[in-house]
């Protein structure tokens, strides 16, 4: 619990100026993996904190939001459609993480 | 209508009339980013699923919104499946000639790209179509590339790269897919027209070797 406590404060940290890079991505995965955290229960973690950042009223008035800048794309918003913003997300990954 | 914001911006909009089976659909995608690129926007049957219209009635919506058409009657053939010949493409395009012949107005202003695999071929199955130009693109998705672009120059673009170069740039493309599909947890044969037309158009926004004729379109569907 405790450990789940520390992953969970060092993702608030990592989400709160609002741009989840790639490197920063691979941080957190390499941080619950040394804490030894269930990848489904890390995952469900960092989850939940970024939505909650995308529902405060600052992200409201933010003009790019965190779910832009989330390496969570949520796809299938609406009669098959995938959110714009999880596209750009997607996209910028990918650029970011070239191995070519 | 389809409700596309774009849909008033009819010098714009690019008509595709092509199959959608899996074989073909790496020149469709190549043809859907030349346009892009280009700063054009494509428009598809595929881009709606009202159920409420009938596939004609999309069609002429579509034809109707789009100064520009490109046709490619490659796969008229006997569909293996079921054993008949495929007239869809050959309607369709005999439905945009006649809105271009005969609509007033706007319309009249339509410009048509016909592709086929073979330049020549076309005449031993549609010969009425002698006398129009048939651009060939062998099967090939960067000379379909390179035939909608050039068609895009001569119908209101006049500064575009050249071909090559945005082939280059959707051979980048390409590369890059298999990660954004990962990212957004989805596979190729899943993504819809829509979604392709997105993510093409913010890898062309972020990519950075991509041109984009920005400043045309943003992309903000």
């Amino acid at each position: 619990m405790r450990a789940e406590s520390a992953f969970a404060c060092a993702v608030e940290l990592v989400f709160a100026d609002r741009a989840v890079t790639l490197r920063e991505q691979e941080y957190i995965e390499g941080l619950a993996r040394q804490l030894e955290l269930d990848p489904t229960r890390a995952k469900a973690i960092v989850e939940t904190l970024e939505w909650m950042v995308a529902a405060s009223p600052e992200a409201a008035d933010d003009p790019m939001p965190l779910e832009q800048n989330s390496t969570h794309a949520k796809p299938q918003i609406g009669e098959g459609q995938i959110q714009q913003s999880a596209i750009r997300n997607a996209v910028r990954l990918a650029v970011e993480g070239r191995k070519y | 209508m389809s409700g596309n914001p774009n849909a008033g911006e009819d010098q714009l909009n690019v008509f595709i009339n092509c199959p959608y089976d899996d074989k073909y659909s790496p020149i469709m995608e190549a043809i859907v980013f030349a346009i892009i690129d280009c700063g054009f926007y494509p428009r598809c049957a595929l881009e709606t699923n009202d159920a409420t219209q009938t596939r004609f009635e999309k069609l002429c919506d579509l034809i109707q919104a789009s100064a520009l058409g490109i046709h490619d009657i490659s796969r008229f053939g006997i569909d293996t499946r079921t054993g008949v010949p495929r007239f869809n493409m050959l309607f369709e395009l005999g439905l945009y000639l006649g809105a271009s012949l005969f609509a007033p107005g706007e319309s009249q202003r339509k410009a048509t790209l016909i592709l086929d695999s073979d330049g020549g071929r076309y005449r031993a199955f549609v010969s009425d179509l002698a006398g129009q130009d048939i651009a060939e693109h062998g099967d090939r998705p960067e000379a379909a590339i390179v035939r909608v672009r050039d068609f895009l120059q001569a119908n209101g673009c006049p500064l575009l790269p050249g071909g090559r170069y945005i082939c280059s740039g959707y051979l980048s493309f390409r590369r890059d897919m298999p990660a954004i599909l990962k990212y957004l947890h989805i596979e190729d044969d899943e993504l819809t027209f829509l979604d392709r037309i997105r993510t093409i158009g913010e890898w062309l926004q972020l990519a950075p070797e991509a041109h984009a004729a920005r400043g045309v379109h943003t992309y903000a569907l």
